[in-house]
């Protein structure tokens, strides 16, 4: 027959033996995860990984540099010819506008001049009676609009012509 | 003399500024020009240079010492010459024959009895040969031959030019069929077809401009073709047109400097051979763009000497790209060269 005090001292042994494995075990899991020599070598790998991205990167970075500064100066060049052409033609125009205006002038310095002088010969014809107010002079046709200018020729590279 | 910009490298890419360089050969001033060049573009533009020089020296008809010269004095002989006089002499004798005749180097003869058997300062203008300067010649006479085939539908009004080339080992004989040649037109544009080969792989674009013979490929400054223009052979500072070519030869047969007074005649070095008597009635410059230098210069030639009347119908049906000026001044351009032409001077 068993005692029933050392029955229970048996019982409470057997309920401790899963709870020590328990405890065991997770220390084992936690010491596990806090290896450090373990996540130095996972950080190892990764550092080398992303540094070999990084290098890659960098490589194809340069590449596309290098073709970005041709595509760049290309576009300079093409955009400084475009700037100069468009420059001439703004000349020529400032250029017939000037004319155009010089033209006007000219007429306009003409007409009140023609004027000027029928009124001094009214004025002696009859010196003592004021004399009428001369009709505002009809307003001088408008010009016709100029045509526009030729284009100027483009810039050119060379000229085939007769060598010499 | 020689000069060459400066090049900016910048590590392996290509740099936006241009090589170019300038020179004088042939009795014309020459430009080499490379876009965006790469690293071997010096050595190809040195290369280039020399093609002028080597030309010059064995295919010119003003130096007495050239290969040239050495067998027009004896051209019933059989002459031992450098490769470069072999080849021109082949060339233009395709020429000959793919023009039926309009094409002829034996107008030596001609061009030497009006005096014109040296190199003339012709840009100075108001050339005069006469009295001692000039001197008969005798045209050789040779046997009557087959008419070859020809693209030109006119008969030849004279015997065809026949000179044999033999290359063996390196070596290069040739017999001028007993007449003295003149290669001076197609040897320059034999030259601007070489140099032009040289510069093919200098960078994104080149440029061989010789004046009246020109080759163009690649990309031009702006990024596309080349933009050329065409001389008013009357004078003035415009271009009659300007053109938009890729990767093409271009030249041009102008009297506009060429021309002198001989024993009181006035006449030019385009000499139509059915008669003897310059060509081209009431033409003053005809530009052709061909694939090829040298043929642009041959077909430029052989247009101006259809004459204002038959310029158009001769291009149009051979389908040459050209371009010409009368001498009313009048522009007159083919159907083929239409496309090319992205400008013209307001009222030609």
């Amino acid at each position: 027959m068993t005692d029933p005090r050392t029955f229970r001292r048996r019982a409470a042994a057997l309920a401790l033996i899963p709870a020590a494995a328990g405890i065991f075990g997770g220390s084992v899991a936690w010491a596990g995860s806090n290896d450090p020599l373990a996540a130095q070598t996972a950080a190892a790998a990764q550092a080398s990984a992303a540094s070999q991205a990084i290098a890659e990167q960098a490589v194809a970075a340069q590449a596309l540099s290098d073709q970005h500064i041709v595509d760049l100066t290309t576009q300079v060049t093409t955009t400084q010819a475009r700037i100069a052409e468009l420059q001439a033609v703004l000349d020529a125009r400032a250029a017939e506008a000037a004319r155009v205006q010089a033209e006007a002038a000219a007429a306009a310095a003409q007409a009140p001049a023609t004027g000027s002088g029928t009124t001094a010969r009214s004025s002696a014809a009859s010196p003592s009676a004021a004399a009428p107010k001369a009709p505002a002079p009809a307003p001088a046709a408008a010009a016709p609009a100029p045509a526009p200018a030729p284009a100027p020729a483009p810039a050119v590279a060379a000229t085939t012509g007769a060598s010499g | 003399m020689t000069t060459t910009d400066p090049i900016p490298t910048l590590g392996s890419i290509r740099t936006a500024v241009p090589a170019v360089r300038t020179l004088r050969a042939m009795a014309s001033g020459i430009t080499l020009r490379v876009e965006q060049p790469g690293r071997h573009a010096e050595s190809c533009l040195d290369r280039a240079e020399e093609v002028f020089r080597e030309v010059e020296r064995t295919c010119s008809r003003f130096d007495k010492t050239s290969a040239l010269s050495l067998a027009n004095a004896q051209p019933q002989w059989w002459h031992d010459v450098p490769a470069t006089l072999a080849t021109a002499i082949q060339d233009a004798a395709r020429a000959h024959l793919e023009t039926g005749g309009l094409f002829d180097p034996r107008i030596h003869d001609t061009l030497v009895s009006w005096g014109y058997d040296r190199s003339l300062p012709f840009a100075d203008g108001n050339v005069v040969r006469d009295g001692a300067d000039l001197r008969a010649v005798a045209l050789p006479r040779e046997p009557d031959l087959p008419t070859p085939r020809s693209r030109i539908d006119e008969p030849p009004a004279v015997a065809p030019w026949r000179p044999q080339v033999i290359t063996r080992d390196g070596l290069c004989r040739v017999n001028l069929g007993g007449s003295r040649i003149d290669l001076g037109g197609i040897g320059k544009g034999l030259a601007v077809r070489w140099a032009a080969a040289e510069l093919a792989g200098a960078g994104a674009g080149y440029l061989v401009d010789a004046g009246g013979d020109g080759a163009f490929g690649g990309i031009g400054p702006e990024g596309g073709g080349w933009r050329v223009g065409v001389e008013d052979p009357a004078g003035g500072p415009d271009p009659v047109l300007v053109l938009e070519l890729f990767n093409t030869g271009c030249a041009t047969s102008s009297i506009r400097l060429r021309h002198w007074l001989a024993d009181g005649k006035q006449v030019h070095h385009l000499i139509d051979p059915r008669t003897r008597r310059p060509g081209g009635d009431g033409l003053a410059a005809v530009t052709v763009a061909a694939q090829d230098a040298a043929w642009s210069e041959v077909w430029s030639k052989t247009l101006f000497l259809a004459g204002a009347d038959g310029i158009r119908e001769r291009a149009d049906r051979l389908g040459l790209a050209a371009a010409w000026v009368g001498l009313d001044e009048t522009v007159g351009t083919s159907a083929a060269m239409d496309p090319l032409v992205i400008w013209r001077r307001a009222h030609v």
